[in-house]
């Protein structure tokens, strides 16, 4: 990038993706958001394909992306620019203190949910508890939790994959209030109290099995990491979490750190809603500041920023800047229009383009890798014509 | 309460984003937290008279909560409406009272600190710092470096007229030196409102707002914008006026950081050759991330070449304008200023970097080295230059 601004309107796991490729080559962001995106609705894996149309479950996403034609977003993008956006985001999470896998998959791997199904996903943090093919396993019942009743996933697991789960209750510690969910027990575990408590209930369980010892996700939000270590080390287990519902500790997780990296990227962020995009390049927000924003994007796709909305009429519209981006029957236009930049329409990023359904699919990870990179591509260009003017 | 505020809390999703944001929440664990207090609080209250909930009292009024709402509940200010439910003793109306009215508490700044057995009668917590009147001498620093850029109010809040009126010279003078020709607002000391708002006084809130908006309205017609030191203040004049009082300044509001980007080059260039080698943690106060984000204060601590400096994590400090001089809060307010502290320790930075008085006093007694404004450090590091240049 030659240095000059970019804004980006939205902090979900798009808007921060696009902000760290533009910090990286050199540009100078700007985060213009209102609320607070929507990594903390969900534990943070990023799917690349799991399911089939019909339901089934895909294990090679990379075979079925390359396989797709025609009009189909996956017809345009090789195997090797896949690796390479997949190899992108991991080694940045590892630069930014978020672990993944110790190798690039290559495969989906099965993550466990809270009812004691198992789903797949491609990349996930680390502290997600996730196995190649499903085996035994030990479930940690956590009082008063109400996202998770170990009894029930332990049976359902069971059922589901043929393989044992047993369960293990933890008792409460003395500050504990029947309110708490995983978010206070997570507050409460980043403690020095907290941390000496688990381990002590961990070591009163005792060794006397080789299963993973999965717990809930609530081992603290900064010092997870470390926790889960040391629990590791007591129990002479590996250890893992399974995500839950929000507010979801891992999603809380990859913002703190990735916005946190990105700060001390000199990124800027900017509390306040859109209101307006003028023709002279300034983003105008509903309680009258003003933004230059010589070059915009969108990443308000996702599902708190509405992204494109739909008129009776079969009008598109841009939520965010009330622009005419197309026509409903044209599936399409979704995704051209999250792809074109012309002089009032700016670059839109992280939604749904050319038919692909993260909800039906799993595939919204693929999503916001697709829609980022294609828009970086776009940028680039439009720098290097710049250039040659 | 007010309509609007029933058809807002209705609203709500049940989402829990804003309880992920609450600082209060992550080291009280008694703290029912913003969704209970707020939402759901006014909900039954709205159909029935009930009792407010116990720990209203320990919300901060940091309006984190409310600005992380996807659907715009103006949770915080809920919350203020339920705390103006809760019954209080003489003694804490007496105190609450006072420091609900900042601009007048400011005038007894010339008393110095309160001794002992009357801050147990007053119900000020015993171990707290309280702001004393500051004493700076502050110079001119020369030509405008740049071309003229307009007339200006600079905002003096209650803090800084009262306790550190040389921070509002330093500022004036940074503005003069940029190119813009400045006013000091108000003539006479007077508060935005924050203060009782957050004490679950609205009506008081609004009151003051109003006296304050007497008191600056003629000067408003001749300026360009109106420029905020306080974070608190800057989002109380520029988002809660017209949202939650009725009324608005009627010229864009301007945080002091942000009208640093107008800052001409040369004067970045200046302060880049200074030699002095100090490494700040710069702290965006919790109001101020609400206000208007987030990474603008690192931004002006590399940009003014205190190289290493690094950007807080620590979402609030706990001093929350007057709310760590309350006994009742002491301990809530101390847990979330050691965050802070132990991100000062482990950086070893000289400073911090932050953008409001009360903030940088509670910041100052917990971490042991030097809290102030970035209107401060600006100016002292340009003085610095103006000494190595000769």
């Amino acid at each position: 990038m030659d240095g000059s601004d970019v804004v980006i309107v939205g902090r979900g796991p798009a808007g921060l993706l696009m902000a760290t490729l533009v910090a990286e080559s050199g540009g100078r962001v700007t985060i213009v958001a209102d609320g607070q995106g929507s990594l903390p609705l969900w534990g943070g894996q990023f799917d690349f394909r799991n399911y089939e149309p019909d339901g089934k479950p895909i294990a090679d996403p990379f075979f079925w992306w390359t396989r797709q034609s025609g009009d189909h977003p996956g017809a345009a993008t090789s195997s090797r620019e896949w690796i390479r956006w997949w190899s992108y985001l991991r080694q940045l999470w590892q630069r930014i203190g978020i672990p993944t896998t110790r190798h690039f998959p290559r495969k989906n791997a099965l993550l466990l949910t809270p009812l004691g199904r198992t789903k797949p996903t491609f990349l996930a943090p680390q502290w997600h508890f996730t196995q190649e093919t499903a085996g035994s396993v030990t479930l940690v019942s956590v009082p008063g939790l109400m996202d998770f009743q170990a009894k029930a996933a332990a049976i359902q697991y069971q059922r589901a994959t043929g393989k044992s789960a047993d369960v293990v209750e933890i008792s409460t510690p003395p500050s504990w209030h029947v309110r708490w969910q995983a978010l206070q027990w997570a507050w409460f575990l980043d403690t020095m109290e907290g941390r000496n408590w688990i381990l002590g209930e961990v070591g009163r369980l005792g060794v006397n099995s080789d299963r993973p010892l999965i717990f809930p996700q609530m081992l603290g939000i900064e010092q997870a990491e470390s926790l889960m270590q040391s629990i590791a080390e007591v129990s002479q287990r590996v250890v893992g979490e399974i995500p839950l519902l929000p507010p979801a500790i891992g999603g809380i997780r990859v913002q703190r750190r990735w916005e946190r990296w990105l700060k001390r990227q000199r990124v800027r962020f900017i509390s306040g809603r859109v209101l307006d995009f003028s023709r002279r390049y300034v983003l105008e927000l509903t309680n009258g500041r003003r933004i230059p924003a010589g070059r915009l994007v969108l990443a308000t796709g996702g599902v708190l920023g509405g992204g494109v909305r739909v008129y009776p009429d079969g009008r598109l519209e841009d939520s965010v800047m009330g622009i005419e981006v197309g026509r409903a029957e044209k599936l399409a236009d979704l995704g051209a229009a999250g792809l074109r930049q012309s002089e009032r329409v700016p670059i839109a990023v992280g939604r749904e383009v050319g038919g692909c359904d993260p909800d039906r699919h799993g595939d919204g990870g693929a999503m916001i890798l697709l829609t980022v990179h294609q828009a970086y591509k776009i940028l680039r260009g439009a720098d290097a014509r710049a250039e040659e003017r | 309460m007010a309509t609007e505020m029933w058809e807002h809390f209705d609203a709500c999703l049940k989402c829990t984003l804003c309880v992920s944001q609450c600082p209060v929440m992550s080291v009280n664990p008694d703290f029912p937290g913003p969704k209970a207090l707020g939402p759901e609080w006014s909900r039954e209250a709205h159909l029935s008279e009930i009792e407010p909930m116990d720990h209203v009292d320990d919300c901060t009024f940091c309006q984190l909560c409310e600005a992380s709402c996807p659907v715009e509940v103006p949770i915080a200010h809920l919350i203020a409406h339920h705390k103006a439910q809760v019954a209080r003793r003489w003694r804490q109306r007496v105190r609450d009272g006072l420091l609900a009215r900042p601009h007048l508490a400011a005038r007894a700044a010339f008393l110095g600190d309160i001794p002992g057995p009357l801050r147990r009668l007053a119900g000020i917590a015993r171990e707290v710092r309280l702001p004393r009147r500051r004493v700076s001498v502050v110079r001119r620093l020369g030509e405008p470096l740049g071309l003229r850029r307009g007339k200006v109010g600079l905002f003096l809040d209650c803090y800084t007229k009262g306790y550190d009126p040389g921070l509002g010279r330093q500022a004036a003078e940074l503005l003069r030196l940029w190119g813009f020709e400045v006013v000091e607002l108000p003539p006479k000391s007077g508060c935005c409102g924050a203060a009782a708002y957050a004490a679950g006084n609205p009506p008081l809130a609004r009151a003051n707002g109003r006296r304050l908006k007497e008191l600056v309205n003629p000067a408003l017609s001749e300026l360009d914008m109106v420029i905020t030191l306080n974070a608190t203040c800057d989002g109380t004049l520029r988002d809660e006026w017209p949202k939650f009082y009725g009324y608005s300044l009627d010229v864009p509001v301007v945080p002091f950081d942000e009208a640093a980007l107008e800052a001409p080059k040369e004067f970045w260039d200046r302060l880049q050759s200074v030699s002095s080698t100090l490494v700040l943690l710069a702290h965006t106060t919790c109001r101020g991330k609400v206000a208007r984000g987030d990474g603008q204060l690192f931004w002006l601590a590399e940009q003014a070449g205190y190289r290493g400096s690094q950007p807080a994590e620590a979402l609030c400090c706990g001093a929350a304008g007057s709310y760590a001089f309350k006994e009742e809060h002491q301990e809530t307010a101390g847990r979330l200023g050691a965050a802070l502290s132990d991100e000062v320790k482990k950086l070893r930075a000289d400073g911090v970097m932050t953008d409001s008085g009360t903030c940088a006093i509670h910041i100052e007694q917990g971490s042991g080295v030097i809290a102030r404004h970035p209107a401060y450090w600006l100016y002292t590091r340009y003085l610095n230059y103006l000494e190595e240049v000769r």
